[in-house]
Protein backbone atom coordinates (compact mmCIF):
# COMPACT_ATOMS: atom_id res chain seq x y z
CA UNK A 1 0.00 0.00 0.00
CA UNK A 2 2.39 2.71 0.94
CA UNK A 3 5.85 2.82 -0.36
CA UNK A 4 8.76 3.89 1.79
CA UNK A 5 11.19 3.96 -0.99
CA UNK A 6 9.03 6.41 -3.46
CA UNK A 7 10.36 9.71 -4.03
CA UNK A 8 6.30 10.62 -3.16
CA UNK A 9 5.05 12.08 -0.10
CA UNK A 10 3.04 9.64 2.06
CA UNK A 11 0.35 12.04 2.05
CA UNK A 12 0.86 12.17 -1.64
CA UNK A 13 0.17 8.31 -1.63
CA UNK A 14 -3.02 8.54 0.30
CA UNK A 15 -4.09 11.28 -1.81
CA UNK A 16 -3.57 8.71 -4.67
CA UNK A 17 -4.99 5.70 -2.96
CA UNK A 18 -7.79 8.01 -2.36
CA UNK A 19 -8.24 8.68 -6.32
CA UNK A 20 -7.88 5.09 -7.10
CA UNK A 21 -10.71 4.13 -4.69
CA UNK A 22 -12.71 6.54 -6.77
CA UNK A 23 -11.50 5.86 -10.25
CA UNK A 24 -12.36 2.01 -9.42
CA UNK A 25 -16.35 2.95 -8.59
CA UNK A 26 -15.60 1.83 -5.03
CA UNK A 27 -16.23 5.40 -3.69
CA UNK A 28 -19.08 6.79 -5.83
CA UNK A 29 -19.91 10.71 -6.60
CA UNK A 30 -21.49 11.91 -3.35
CA UNK A 31 -20.38 9.24 -1.29
CA UNK A 32 -18.81 10.43 2.66
CA UNK A 33 -15.15 10.62 1.77
CA UNK A 34 -12.55 8.18 4.36
CA UNK A 35 -11.77 10.76 7.79
CA UNK A 36 -8.29 11.56 8.68
CA UNK A 37 -8.75 9.55 11.75
CA UNK A 38 -10.01 6.56 9.54
CA UNK A 39 -7.09 7.04 6.79
CA UNK A 40 -5.05 7.13 10.12
CA UNK A 41 -5.72 3.66 11.54
CA UNK A 42 -6.09 2.00 7.95
CA UNK A 43 -2.45 3.23 7.11
CA UNK A 44 -0.93 3.14 10.46
CA UNK A 45 0.49 6.54 10.07
CA UNK A 46 -0.07 10.18 11.80
CA UNK A 47 -3.27 11.89 11.60
CA UNK A 48 -2.03 14.94 10.13
CA UNK A 49 -0.48 12.93 7.27
CA UNK A 50 -3.49 11.54 6.39
CA UNK A 51 -5.54 15.34 6.95
CA UNK A 52 -2.85 15.98 4.13
CA UNK A 53 -3.78 13.42 1.80
CA UNK A 54 -7.83 14.73 1.88
CA UNK A 55 -6.71 18.43 1.75
CA UNK A 56 -4.81 17.56 -1.48
CA UNK A 57 -8.20 16.17 -2.57
CA UNK A 58 -9.83 19.13 -1.52
CA UNK A 59 -7.68 21.36 -3.24
CA UNK A 60 -7.89 19.43 -6.45
CA UNK A 61 -12.33 19.76 -6.34
CA UNK A 62 -12.26 15.98 -6.18
CA UNK A 63 -14.26 16.62 -2.60
CA UNK A 64 -16.17 18.86 -1.15
CA UNK A 65 -16.84 19.33 2.92
CA UNK A 66 -20.22 19.44 4.52
CA UNK A 67 -20.39 21.61 6.89
CA UNK A 68 -20.17 18.87 10.60
CA UNK A 69 -20.55 15.93 8.34
CA UNK A 70 -16.84 15.35 6.46
CA UNK A 71 -16.21 15.31 3.06
CA UNK A 72 -17.79 13.84 0.27
CA UNK A 73 -16.94 13.07 -3.52
CA UNK A 74 -17.43 15.68 -5.73
CA UNK A 75 -20.30 15.20 -8.92
CA UNK A 76 -17.20 15.37 -11.10
CA UNK A 77 -14.43 13.93 -9.70
CA UNK A 78 -13.86 10.60 -11.21
CA UNK A 79 -13.90 12.37 -14.83
CA UNK A 80 -11.33 15.16 -13.37
CA UNK A 81 -8.42 12.06 -11.71
CA UNK A 82 -8.84 10.99 -15.25
CA UNK A 83 -8.28 13.73 -17.04
CA UNK A 84 -5.78 14.60 -14.57
CA UNK A 85 -3.62 11.51 -14.62
CA UNK A 86 -3.81 11.80 -18.51
CA UNK A 87 -2.20 15.02 -18.55
CA UNK A 88 -0.07 14.31 -15.60
CA UNK A 89 0.95 10.55 -15.04
CA UNK A 90 0.46 9.48 -18.57
CA UNK A 91 2.21 12.04 -20.15
CA UNK A 92 5.46 11.92 -17.79
CA UNK A 93 5.68 8.20 -18.31
CA UNK A 94 5.08 8.71 -22.49
CA UNK A 95 7.85 11.73 -22.40
CA UNK A 96 10.40 8.92 -20.69
CA UNK A 97 9.16 6.39 -22.95
CA UNK A 98 10.32 8.79 -25.66
CA UNK A 99 13.17 9.83 -24.23
CA UNK A 100 14.45 5.60 -24.21
CA UNK A 101 13.13 5.18 -27.79
CA UNK A 102 15.50 7.66 -29.15
CA UNK A 103 18.34 6.55 -26.85
CA UNK A 104 18.14 3.45 -28.44
CA UNK A 105 17.35 4.69 -31.87
CA UNK A 106 13.95 3.44 -32.22
CA UNK A 107 11.88 4.40 -35.60
CA UNK A 108 8.12 5.98 -34.51
CA UNK A 109 6.86 2.87 -36.71
CA UNK A 110 8.76 0.40 -33.90
CA UNK A 111 7.63 2.00 -31.23
CA UNK A 112 3.75 2.05 -31.73
CA UNK A 113 3.73 -1.82 -32.70
CA UNK A 114 5.32 -2.13 -29.45
CA UNK A 115 2.65 -0.06 -28.22
CA UNK A 116 0.31 -2.06 -30.35
CA UNK A 117 1.70 -5.44 -28.55
CA UNK A 118 2.11 -4.10 -25.10
CA UNK A 119 -2.11 -3.50 -25.30
CA UNK A 120 -2.97 -6.62 -26.52
CA UNK A 121 -1.15 -8.35 -23.74
CA UNK A 122 1.96 -9.78 -25.95
CA UNK A 123 5.68 -9.39 -26.24
CA UNK A 124 6.66 -6.92 -29.84
CA UNK A 125 8.57 -10.34 -31.46
CA UNK A 126 10.19 -7.07 -33.98
CA UNK B 1 1.47 30.34 23.96
CA UNK B 2 2.13 26.30 23.11
CA UNK B 3 1.75 24.00 26.23
CA UNK B 4 5.68 23.63 26.56
CA UNK B 5 8.22 26.49 25.48
CA UNK B 6 11.60 26.61 26.14
CA UNK B 7 13.64 29.99 25.71
CA UNK B 8 17.22 29.97 26.12
CA UNK B 9 17.54 26.97 28.05
CA UNK B 10 20.58 25.95 29.29
CA UNK B 11 21.66 23.06 31.72
CA UNK B 12 25.46 22.15 33.28
CA UNK B 13 26.12 19.29 35.20
CA UNK B 14 29.74 20.42 36.72
CA UNK B 15 31.53 21.69 33.75
CA UNK B 16 29.73 19.82 31.22
CA UNK B 17 26.60 21.53 29.22
CA UNK B 18 24.12 19.06 28.62
CA UNK B 19 21.89 21.63 27.11
CA UNK B 20 22.94 24.92 25.44
CA UNK B 21 20.73 27.77 24.52
CA UNK B 22 17.67 25.82 23.54
CA UNK B 23 14.91 27.86 22.76
CA UNK B 24 11.90 25.89 21.16
CA UNK B 25 7.84 25.31 21.39
CA UNK B 26 6.49 22.15 20.99
CA UNK B 27 3.49 21.61 18.97
CA UNK B 28 0.14 21.24 21.00
CA UNK B 29 -1.73 18.24 20.41
CA UNK B 30 0.97 16.47 18.00
CA UNK B 31 3.40 13.25 18.36
CA UNK B 32 6.83 14.65 18.04
CA UNK B 33 9.97 12.56 18.00
CA UNK B 34 13.19 13.49 20.21
CA UNK B 35 16.29 12.17 17.82
CA UNK B 36 19.91 12.32 18.47
CA UNK B 37 23.37 10.62 19.54
CA UNK B 38 24.14 9.50 22.37
CA UNK B 39 24.65 12.28 24.61
CA UNK B 40 22.95 14.70 22.54
CA UNK B 41 20.63 15.84 25.61
CA UNK B 42 17.73 13.73 24.77
CA UNK B 43 17.12 12.67 27.93
CA UNK B 44 18.12 16.30 29.63
CA UNK B 45 15.97 17.96 27.70
CA UNK B 46 12.68 15.86 28.71
CA UNK B 47 13.87 15.86 32.62
CA UNK B 48 13.85 19.32 32.11
CA UNK B 49 10.04 19.62 30.83
CA UNK B 50 8.90 17.05 33.41
CA UNK B 51 10.43 19.34 35.77
CA UNK B 52 12.50 16.64 37.82
CA UNK B 53 15.53 18.72 37.04
CA UNK B 54 15.89 22.49 37.18
CA UNK B 55 17.37 24.29 34.23
CA UNK B 56 20.78 26.36 34.70
CA UNK B 57 19.71 29.25 33.10
CA UNK B 58 16.63 29.86 30.94
CA UNK B 59 12.86 29.52 31.18
CA UNK B 60 11.01 26.34 31.05
CA UNK B 61 7.25 26.27 30.67
CA UNK B 62 4.43 23.39 31.06
CA UNK B 63 1.11 25.02 30.96
CA UNK B 64 2.37 28.17 31.74
CA UNK B 65 4.20 27.29 34.79
CA UNK B 66 7.18 26.63 35.49
CA UNK B 67 7.28 22.51 35.87
CA UNK B 68 10.00 22.22 38.96
CA UNK B 69 7.93 21.00 42.14
CA UNK B 70 4.81 22.46 40.26
CA UNK B 71 1.49 20.55 41.39
CA UNK B 72 -0.56 21.71 38.46
CA UNK B 73 2.44 20.32 35.71
CA UNK B 74 2.47 16.80 37.77
CA UNK B 75 -1.20 16.28 37.08
CA UNK B 76 -1.20 17.13 33.71
CA UNK B 77 2.04 15.63 32.23
CA UNK B 78 3.58 12.62 32.59
CA UNK B 79 6.67 10.96 31.82
CA UNK B 80 7.39 7.82 30.69
CA UNK B 81 11.28 6.63 31.59
CA UNK B 82 13.78 3.73 32.93
CA UNK B 83 13.55 4.50 35.73
CA UNK B 84 10.43 4.56 37.16
CA UNK B 85 9.73 3.07 40.46
CA UNK B 86 6.46 1.63 42.25
CA UNK B 87 5.75 0.69 45.63
CA UNK B 88 7.46 -2.67 46.41
CA UNK B 89 5.53 -4.69 47.93
CA UNK B 90 2.34 -3.63 44.80
CA UNK B 91 1.00 -6.04 42.71
CA UNK B 92 1.00 -4.54 39.19
CA UNK B 93 -3.04 -4.64 39.49
CA UNK B 94 -2.65 -2.47 42.70
CA UNK B 95 0.14 -0.16 40.59
CA UNK B 96 -2.85 -0.08 38.21
CA UNK B 97 -5.14 1.20 41.32
CA UNK B 98 -2.57 4.10 42.75
CA UNK B 99 -2.70 5.58 39.06
CA UNK B 100 -6.74 5.19 38.71
CA UNK B 101 -6.51 7.23 42.26
CA UNK B 102 -3.77 9.89 40.86
CA UNK B 103 -5.15 10.42 37.46
CA UNK B 104 -8.53 11.32 36.46
CA UNK B 105 -8.26 9.89 32.77
CA UNK B 106 -6.89 6.74 33.64
CA UNK B 107 -7.81 3.89 31.26
CA UNK B 108 -8.51 0.78 33.56
CA UNK B 109 -9.79 -0.91 30.52
CA UNK B 110 -7.03 0.10 28.35
CA UNK B 111 -4.20 -1.01 30.76
CA UNK B 112 -5.93 -4.01 31.55
CA UNK B 113 -6.54 -5.35 28.05
CA UNK B 114 -2.45 -3.90 26.91
CA UNK B 115 -0.96 -5.98 29.98
CA UNK B 116 -3.24 -9.30 28.47
CA UNK B 117 -1.76 -8.62 25.14
CA UNK B 118 1.80 -8.62 26.09
CA UNK B 119 1.34 -11.22 28.64
CA UNK B 120 1.71 -9.36 31.86
CA UNK B 121 -0.04 -10.81 34.50
CA UNK B 122 -1.44 -8.55 36.84
CA UNK B 123 -0.24 -10.22 39.98
CA UNK B 124 3.04 -9.93 39.26
CA UNK B 125 5.37 -7.05 41.07
CA UNK B 126 6.66 -4.69 38.93
CA UNK B 127 10.44 -5.53 40.03
CA UNK B 128 10.43 -9.04 39.10
CA UNK B 129 9.76 -8.28 35.28
CA UNK B 130 12.71 -8.58 32.79
CA UNK B 131 14.04 -5.06 31.27
CA UNK B 132 11.50 -5.63 28.31
CA UNK B 133 8.64 -6.63 30.16
CA UNK B 134 9.75 -3.39 32.38
CA UNK B 135 9.62 -1.01 29.32
CA UNK B 136 6.30 -2.66 28.41
CA UNK B 137 4.56 -1.53 31.88
CA UNK B 138 6.08 1.36 32.14
CA UNK B 139 4.65 2.19 28.45
CA UNK B 140 1.04 0.55 29.35
CA UNK B 141 0.88 3.22 31.94
CA UNK B 142 2.00 6.04 29.65
CA UNK B 143 -0.74 5.11 27.43
CA UNK B 144 -3.41 4.63 29.96
CA UNK B 145 -3.27 7.57 32.21
CA UNK B 146 -3.93 9.94 29.34
CA UNK B 147 -2.81 13.25 30.69
CA UNK B 148 -2.95 16.36 28.19
CA UNK B 149 1.01 15.52 28.09
CA UNK B 150 2.80 12.62 28.18
CA UNK B 151 6.46 12.32 27.49
CA UNK B 152 8.42 8.64 26.65
CA UNK B 153 11.95 8.84 26.60
CA UNK B 154 13.49 5.96 25.08
CA UNK B 155 9.90 3.61 25.58
CA UNK B 156 11.20 0.89 23.20
CA UNK B 157 14.25 -0.36 25.48
CA UNK B 158 14.58 -4.04 25.62
CA UNK B 159 11.48 -4.88 24.00
CA UNK B 160 11.41 -7.29 20.97
CA UNK B 161 10.30 -6.02 17.21
CA UNK B 162 6.69 -7.46 17.33
CA UNK B 163 6.32 -5.84 20.95
CA UNK B 164 7.48 -2.33 19.48
CA UNK B 165 5.28 -2.49 16.23
CA UNK B 166 2.17 -3.37 18.77
CA UNK B 167 3.26 -0.41 20.98
CA UNK B 168 3.35 1.78 18.14
CA UNK B 169 -0.18 0.59 16.94
CA UNK B 170 -1.37 1.38 20.92
CA UNK B 171 -0.14 4.10 20.78
CA UNK B 172 -1.90 5.97 17.49
CA UNK B 173 -4.76 4.47 18.31
CA UNK B 174 -4.55 5.92 21.74
CA UNK B 175 -3.55 9.41 20.42
CA UNK B 176 -6.57 8.84 17.78
CA UNK B 177 -8.99 8.27 20.00
CA UNK B 178 -7.81 11.12 22.80
CA UNK B 179 -5.43 13.67 20.49
CA UNK B 180 -3.11 14.95 23.23
CA UNK B 181 0.76 16.25 22.69
CA UNK B 182 3.01 13.05 23.28
CA UNK B 183 7.01 13.36 22.68
CA UNK B 184 8.91 10.24 22.36
CA UNK B 185 12.85 10.27 22.31
CA UNK B 186 13.87 7.15 20.26
CA UNK B 187 17.28 5.89 18.47
CA UNK B 188 14.75 4.23 16.21
CA UNK B 189 13.31 7.23 14.26
CA UNK B 190 13.21 4.63 10.90
CA UNK B 191 10.67 2.74 12.75
CA UNK B 192 8.44 5.89 14.13
CA UNK B 193 8.67 7.66 10.38
CA UNK B 194 4.67 6.88 10.34
CA UNK B 195 3.91 7.97 13.82
CA UNK B 196 5.51 11.54 13.87
CA UNK B 197 4.21 14.30 12.88
CA UNK B 198 7.05 16.07 14.02
CA UNK B 199 10.86 16.00 14.64
CA UNK B 200 13.29 17.56 16.72
CA UNK B 201 17.04 16.72 16.26
CA UNK B 202 19.22 17.27 18.94
CA UNK B 203 23.05 17.02 18.81
CA UNK B 204 25.60 18.43 21.50
CA UNK B 205 22.86 19.91 23.26
CA UNK B 206 21.79 22.21 20.70
CA UNK B 207 18.49 22.02 18.24
CA UNK B 208 19.87 20.74 15.28
CA UNK B 209 17.21 21.19 12.96
CA UNK B 210 13.11 21.22 14.08
CA UNK B 211 10.35 20.46 11.41
CA UNK B 212 7.14 18.06 10.35
CA UNK B 213 8.30 15.12 9.28
CA UNK B 214 6.51 15.07 5.91
CA UNK B 215 9.00 18.04 5.04
CA UNK B 216 12.23 16.29 6.74
CA UNK B 217 11.74 13.45 4.40
CA UNK B 218 12.00 16.10 1.17
CA UNK B 219 14.40 18.16 2.81
CA UNK B 220 17.19 15.55 1.14
CA UNK B 221 17.73 13.40 -1.89
CA UNK B 222 20.05 11.04 -2.96
CA UNK B 223 22.08 10.82 -6.70
CA UNK B 224 24.00 8.42 -7.86
CA UNK B 225 25.66 8.96 -11.07
CA UNK B 226 29.32 10.04 -11.94
CA UNK B 227 31.60 13.07 -10.46
CA UNK B 228 29.38 16.08 -12.08
CA UNK B 229 30.31 19.75 -11.86
CA UNK B 230 25.98 20.02 -11.70
CA UNK B 231 25.99 19.03 -7.62
CA UNK B 232 26.40 22.59 -5.81
CA UNK B 233 28.70 21.54 -3.18
CA UNK B 234 27.42 23.99 -1.30
CA UNK B 235 24.17 21.64 -0.34
CA UNK B 236 26.27 18.26 -0.18
CA UNK B 237 25.16 16.56 3.23
CA UNK B 238 26.90 13.46 2.53
CA UNK B 239 29.24 11.68 0.09
CA UNK B 240 30.26 8.31 -0.28
CA UNK B 241 32.06 6.19 -3.70
CA UNK B 242 29.99 3.28 -5.18
CA UNK B 243 32.96 2.07 -6.95
CA UNK B 244 35.38 3.52 -9.71
CA UNK B 245 33.12 5.64 -12.12
CA UNK B 246 29.73 6.04 -9.51
CA UNK B 247 29.51 8.59 -6.69
CA UNK B 248 26.47 8.60 -4.18
CA UNK B 249 25.55 12.05 -3.07
CA UNK B 250 22.99 13.24 -0.65
CA UNK B 251 22.22 16.85 -1.10
CA UNK B 252 19.63 19.07 -0.27
CA UNK B 253 16.33 19.21 -1.96
CA UNK B 254 17.44 21.11 -5.16
CA UNK B 255 13.89 21.64 -6.15
CA UNK B 256 11.93 19.67 -8.78
CA UNK B 257 12.54 21.59 -11.89
CA UNK B 258 16.98 21.16 -10.96
CA UNK B 259 15.95 17.61 -10.06
CA UNK B 260 14.32 17.18 -13.76
CA UNK B 261 17.45 18.28 -14.91
CA UNK B 262 19.92 15.95 -13.13
CA UNK B 263 17.61 13.03 -13.88
CA UNK B 264 18.02 14.17 -17.60
CA UNK B 265 21.98 13.91 -17.00
CA UNK B 266 21.52 10.49 -16.03
CA UNK B 267 21.65 11.14 -12.52
CA UNK B 268 19.50 8.27 -10.39
CA UNK B 269 17.26 9.76 -7.51
CA UNK B 270 16.48 8.54 -4.59
CA UNK B 271 14.64 9.51 -1.35
CA UNK B 272 17.20 9.63 2.03
CA UNK B 273 15.09 7.77 5.04
CA UNK B 274 14.57 10.24 7.71
CA UNK B 275 16.64 8.29 10.03
CA UNK B 276 19.85 8.56 7.77
CA UNK B 277 19.28 12.04 7.22
CA UNK B 278 19.82 12.74 10.97
CA UNK B 279 22.84 10.62 11.05
CA UNK B 280 24.34 12.59 8.10
CA UNK B 281 23.66 15.88 9.75
CA UNK B 282 25.37 15.42 12.78
CA UNK B 283 27.94 13.80 11.82
CA UNK B 284 29.03 16.62 9.59
CA UNK B 285 29.73 17.95 12.96
CA UNK B 286 32.10 15.26 13.41
CA UNK B 287 33.46 13.83 10.25
CA UNK B 288 32.47 9.73 9.69
CA UNK B 289 34.28 7.16 11.63
CA UNK B 290 36.88 7.12 8.80
CA UNK B 291 38.85 10.14 9.94
CA UNK B 292 40.05 8.54 13.47
CA UNK B 293 42.13 5.97 11.16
Amino acid sequence: MLNHKSMKPIYVQIAEWLENEILNHRIQAHDKMYSQYQLAELFNINPATAGKGITKLLDDDLIYKKRGLGTFVSDEARLRIIQKRKEETLQTLIDELVLEADYLNVSDDELIERINQARKGGSYDG
Amino acid sequence: MAEIELSDVMKRYRNQEAISSLTLSIPDQSITGLIGPNGAGKTTLLNLMAGIEAATEGDVSVFGNEPLENLSVAANLFYVHEDMMYPQDFRISEVYQAFKKVYPNWDQALAENLSDHFNISLKQMPMDLSKGQASTLNAIIGLAVQTPVTLFDEPTTGMDYGVRKDFYRALLKSYIAHPRTIILSSHLLNELEDLLEHVILLDHGELELMMEMDKLKQYAVGLVGEYDSMIDQQTILYQDRMDLNQQYWVIKHPGEDMLQELRQHGFTISPVAPADLCVYLTQMNRGDVDHVF
